[in-house]
């Protein structure tokens, strides 16, 4: 790369390491994994930057490939997820006013649902994108994304019990 | 954001905790484990293996296309295919290239083109399957030439030995974009999973090396429909045989 896309690289890597990292935390729950993949997807995203033509789309790539890269791992024998019939015992709060201790239940949470799932559930929540922009991240159709975000928010639910208020459905 | 999820909850509070749950771990987090020069180095790093891949792939794609028209040579009369087939060399990349859509030359396919070649068989099995075979990728263009100017997919960089070859492209198949990836797994590698996702289509056949070779085509979220969706099955029968 020329001086001026490398200088172009490093402004967006500073600009958006901190925000990938957290992506990639709660999508794979371990920040040492979370590093490693975060770290991957800045290296392709170098690696492939002069031929990103529509910078505005960067972060949309950056999240592609991160998601790629965390779903794949979780279906790798060695690290393979496996779901379970027995849920974790769900957090006791006594009073609610813990927010730090309910946050870090939602973190512990996510880490029960399924890796597909908990992608979509951080795409559409974390990274704020709509349904559409969801699928596109993730190569599939609206009414999966639909479906999965439903299951994932059931599972949590089901993990969670009554800690997170904000997860009872509202209606 | 509440475009659909029709069970009640609240979007905009689910995306105010998520957040604030990212936020507060992170504020207890490491420090981080890499930092802009790490990254700048790894890709070089890759580059410069990618570059040596690209090399050797041209070489071996050339051996193999060498071998077949040397033992289809002495049956045929016409000098026109293997012309064809040395003169395709000119065409083979620099192997400084930078990443990008590949012009190598495959071995002839089809009847009526040079005589049948060695397959190509598996990659190296203790290194990295590369999931931009270039070797492959030479053979997927001559076999799907719409897609010799596609831009490679992004992909993961996890080390999967086995011998292996992958190609993950972005195509267009007129209006219809997707991803486009070809996976051949060498002998006595797991087969491929079964199960396929509602709205992909993918063709698989056995290998003259006796490996497996899958082509898999699914449709971008903007997409009306299937990248190549009705060619799979002629591009794994156009591969089959030379891998």
């Amino acid at each position: 790369m020329d001086e001026t896309a490398e200088r172009e690289f490093a402004d967006y890597f500073r600009a958006r390491q901190d925000a990938v990292r957290r992506m990639a935390f709660l999508l794979c729950g371990d920040w040492h994994r979370a590093d490693d993949h975060a770290q991957s997807a800045f290296v392709a995203l170098h690696r492939h930057w002069r031929r990103i033509r529509d910078r505005g789309a960067l972060d949309a790539w950056v999240r592609r490939t991160l998601v790629s890269a965390v779903v794949d791992e979780s279906r790798r024998p060695w690290r393979r997820e496996r779901a379970t019939d027995a849920l974790p015992p769900s957090p006791v709060s006594a009073d609610g006013a813990d927010a730090v201790a309910t946050r870090q239940t939602l973190v512990d949470g996510l880490r029960a649902v399924p890796p597909r799932q908990r992608a979509v559930l951080v795409l559409r929540y974390l990274e704020g994108l709509d349904v559409a922009g969801t699928a596109s991240a993730l190569g599939c159709s609206t009414g999966t994304v639909k479906s999965q975000t439903a299951h994932g928010l059931a599972t949590l639910r089901a993990v969670l019990g009554d800690t997170l208020d904000d997860l009872r459905p509202t209606g | 954001m509440s475009d659909g999820i029709d069970d009640g909850t609240d979007d905009g509070r689910l995306t105010a905790m998520f957040r604030a749950a990212a936020s507060e771990a992170a504020a207890g987090a490491p420090a981080p484990g890499f930092d802009h020069a790490g990254v700048v180095a790894a890709s070089r790093r890759a580059t410069a293996r990618r570059r040596s891949a690209v090399a050797g792939g041209v070489l071996t794609v050339l051996v193999v296309a060498g071998v077949g028209v040397a033992a289809a040579a002495p049956s045929r009369t016409s000098t026109a295919d293997t012309s064809a087939a040395a003169g395709s060399a000119v065409a083979a990349p620099e192997a400084g290239a930078a990443p990008a859509p590949l012009s190598a030359p495959a071995p002839a396919l089809g009847p009526g083109r040079s005589g049948p070649a060695a397959p190509l068989g598996p990659a190296d099995p203790d290194a990295c399957v590369n999931k931009q075979d270039p070797a492959l990728r030479a053979l997927l263009n001559a076999a799907l030439p719409e897609v010799h100017d596609a831009v490679e997919a992004p992909t993961t960089m996890e080390c999967r030995p086995g011998g292996g070859r992958e190609v993950h492209l972005d195509v267009a198949d007129g209006a219809a974009t997707g991803l486009l990836s070809v996976v051949y797994s060498a002998p006595g590698a797991p087969a491929p999973e079964q199960g396929l996702p509602v709205g992909w289509v993918r063709a698989g056949a056995p290998t003259a090396s006796g490996g497996f070779v899958s082509v898999t085509t699914r449709a971008a979220a903007d997409s009306g429909a299937v990248p190549f969706a009705d060619r799979v099955d002629a591009v794994v029968a156009e591969l089959a045989p030379r891998l």
